[in-house]
């Protein structure tokens, strides 16, 4: 199996886009795995139905057993979240309250537990052309952790061995924090899209960075091309001196918005799918030759 | 009506709620007393509506509890590093490690140390700052580059809450930092496009205020031809929306430059609308 | 020299998330069998998970680990303890694999994180 990861650092730089396109581009020998949990959008376009959800647990939170507690009050000082409140009995209230643990020591009554915090479910689906996608939906409120990414990862790879396929995609989050690193840790390749714009750029620098640390191997393209020239040059003069491989440009245009708006994929669009496809194919070659 | 609380929220960036809440709290200010807070800390933006506060009246620090260690007096016994749900102390052999990103400023640590070793020390995660714009007040929090306590920030911004009416522009998403800012809203703006994306952002959105509660009202920004993509879906679960701001590339020229849009007629009549909606529903 | 390896449920292969692997394979230099330790505790940990596991492996006595990747936080404590990281680059490596490519010095030290 090979694994390759779709990551910009930056949000909106359009990496959903391009590897939902890439997963439709080899859908007869690929997985689709959607990391970037925070914003798990892929399905809105990809999924046909879903077939297995698991919920997700992660963290603390804590109550109060209202039969142990003598409602003594010991505890709302300890909190310093003020999530501890009183109405007619003492509560926790589970959106103000970090999981810390806190008022657990000073309770004297044994009135205090922890239960462990469900997060958010994971899906199993198959997507309109017949392939299978994991993603994973956050209860509102909660975060992304590197622990749901790994869990993503986890059930897409068994999904790859089971059905027998040869690639697992992964979108991967935003950022160079924990849930980046668990989303590209361990992949063949990982794709770096470069959003043409001042922040964009800054942002790829930091990935490229924590890929080269990671040693990871990785390649660029650059999205929405052409809007600045000043900055596509800018970004292309970095990598040719960083020596860092630019496999192809996709042009700004706005026919990228309307197929979006139509829930098309970018690669179905006649305009653009063209280029896209010599991307793509590079991609693949690339991702062969890697061991 | 005293005191009230207006956030204005969307499930995700981009959908033009910061100018939104920057060009009501300016209409508001007209006549009323009235405060903006930016509350998405880690990319604080209100600012560029108010182009002539380059400088804050005030800038406040604002801190939480980390933990430090008095090595003489650690014994190394590993009870604090147990009761850390955050993972964030390592201890092993003769070495007690302390990571900041981690720490959550609980204090916990410092409640179950049996040997008096740990002290907290208020540490900097970023800044409050205070501006004025004609009656205007403006507050916005600025989390420190790197640093993650976003939602300490929030709570601390909040802190500074005094107006007759306080308008919060929240982070985008509904994770952790969006909730922390709603938490004490009086009612919640949400903020949409037209767009199949936009609706799914804004489902997720409802979802959160009605989990909490809150009165909330939904203004379809960039309205065009497509509204009914929003429309249908709040006449199908009775959810009202309040006002279209419609697409217009005047307002889009004069939001990209930081320019308000209130005091042009159709939309001065837009904003009052909006208010008397808001002062409606708290009754 | 004892010698850790993250390894996925199977026990035969590496995991590649060192602070999430379900076990540790552990081995002392002159044996040749893997000892496993369980590491679930941290499987559940929405963060800090490689510091944690990093402290028990230092608690174990383990002085190398062999990983596919190592966080920056682990990576701090791993070296504070005086254990010495080396890098996995292939994917899908078994353990006894792994453990080869080590006694025959094919593996390199990993770099620290800049900050």
């Amino acid at each position: 199996m090979k694994k390759i990861a779709f990551a910009s650092g930056k949000g909106g730089a359009g990496k959903t886009t391009i590897s939902m396109s890439f997963h439709k581009y080899i859908k007869d020998v690929s997985v689709f795995a959607d990391c970037d949990v925070d914003a798990a959008d892929a399905f809105l376009l990809l999924e046909k139905e879903i077939l297995q959800k698991e919920p997700f647990h992660s963290g603390f939170k804590y109550s109060i057993n209202e039969t142990n507690c003598i409602q003594c009050g010991e505890c709302i000082a300890s909190c310093i979240y003020n999530a501890i409140k009183k109405s007619d009995k003492h509560y926790i209230d589970e959106f103000a309250c970090e999981g810390c643990g806190a008022c657990e020591d000073v309770c004297q009554c044994n009135a205090i537990f922890s239960k462990s915090n469900h997060c958010g479910e994971l899906f199993i689906a198959e997507t309109i052309f017949n392939s299978r996608m994991v993603y994973a939906r956050l209860v509102p409120g909660e975060d992304n952790s590197g622990k749901l990414v790994h869990e993503v990862k986890k059930v897409a790879h068994q999904q790859v061995l089971e059905s027998g396929k040869e690639f697992l995609i992964i979108d991967s989050p935003p950022g160079i924090g924990c849930p980046l690193m668990a989303a590209i840790s361990g992949v063949n390749l990982l794709v770096i899209i470069i959003e043409c714009s001042q922040s964009g750029f800054k942002d790829a620098v930091r990935l490229m960075d924590v890929a080269g640390k990671m040693k990871i191997p990785f390649i660029t393209v650059l999205n929405k091309s052409g809007l600045n020239p000043d900055i596509d040059q800018n970004i292309e003069q970095y990598l040719q001196a960083e020596k860092k491989h630019l496999t192809g440009k996709i042009p700004f245009d706005e026919e990228f918005v309307r197929i979006l708006n139509r829930k098309e994929l970018i690669i179905d669009s006649e305009i653009l799918s063209g280029n896209l496809e010599d991307i793509f194919l590079k991609i693949k070659n690339i991702i062969t030759l890697e061991k | 009506m005293n005191n009230i609380s207006i956030a204005f929220a969307s499930g995700k960036g981009g959908t033009g709620k910061t100018s939104l809440a920057a060009n009501f709290a300016k209409y508001l200010s007209q006549d009323k007393n009235v405060l903006l807070s930016d509350l998405d800390v880690e990319e604080p933006n209100v600012n560029i509506f108010f182009p002539d506060n380059h400088k804050p009246l005030k800038s406040n620090m604002s801190t939480i509890n980390i933990p430090e260690v008095d090595k003489v007096k650690c014994t190394y016994c590993g009870e604090c590093a147990k009761k850390c749900n955050f993972n964030a102390i390592a201890v092993f052999k003769d070495r007690i490690s302390i990571f900041n990103e981690l720490c959550k400023g609980c204090g916990r640590c410092f409640n179950v140390c049996k040997t008096g070793a740990i002290h907290l020390k208020k540490t900097e995660i970023g800044k409050v700052n205070e501006y004025s714009n004609e009656s205007l007040a403006i507050t916005e929090g600025v989390l420190n580059t790197g640093d993650i306590h976003t939602k300490s920030l929030i709570t601390d911004v909040k802190n500074y809450k005094h107006c007759e009416i306080n308008i919060y522009d929240c982070p985008p998403g509904t994770t952790c930092p969006m909730v922390e800012s709603i938490l004490d809203a009086d009612f919640v703006v949400l903020v949409t496009e037209p767009t199949p994306f936009g609706l799914h952002d804004l489902s997720l959105a409802i979802e959160v205020v009605q989990k909490l509660q809150k009165r909330f009202g939904i203004i379809i920004n960039k309205s065009n031809d497509n509204d009914f993509i929003v429309e249908e879906y709040c006449a199908q679960n009775g959810f009202q929306v309040i006002e279209k701001i419609p697409f217009d590339r005047d307002i889009a020229k004069k939001c990209g430059r930081g320019e308000f849009y209130y005091n042009d007629d159709s939309y001065s009549s837009k904003m009052q609308k909006i208010y008397d909606h808001i002062k409606g529903a708290m009754i | 020299m004892k010698t850790a390896i993250p390894s996925s449920e199977d026990k035969k292969t590496v995991c590649e998330h060192f602070g999430r692997a379900r076990y540790f394979a552990v081995i002392e230099s002159g044996e040749n069998e893997f000892k496993f330790i369980d590491n679930e505790i941290n499987l559940n940990a929405t963060q800090g998970a490689g510091i944690q596991t990093s402290t028990a492996l230092i608690n174990e006595g383990v002085t190398a680990v062999l990983s596919p990747h190592i966080g920056p936080k682990a990576f701090d404590v791993l070296k504070s303890g005086n254990v010495k990281m080396y890098l996995l680059t292939e994917t899908d490596l078994t353990l006894e694999d792994a453990l080869k490519k080590f006694t025959n010095g094919e593996l390199s030290e990993m770099e620290g994180f800049k900050k």
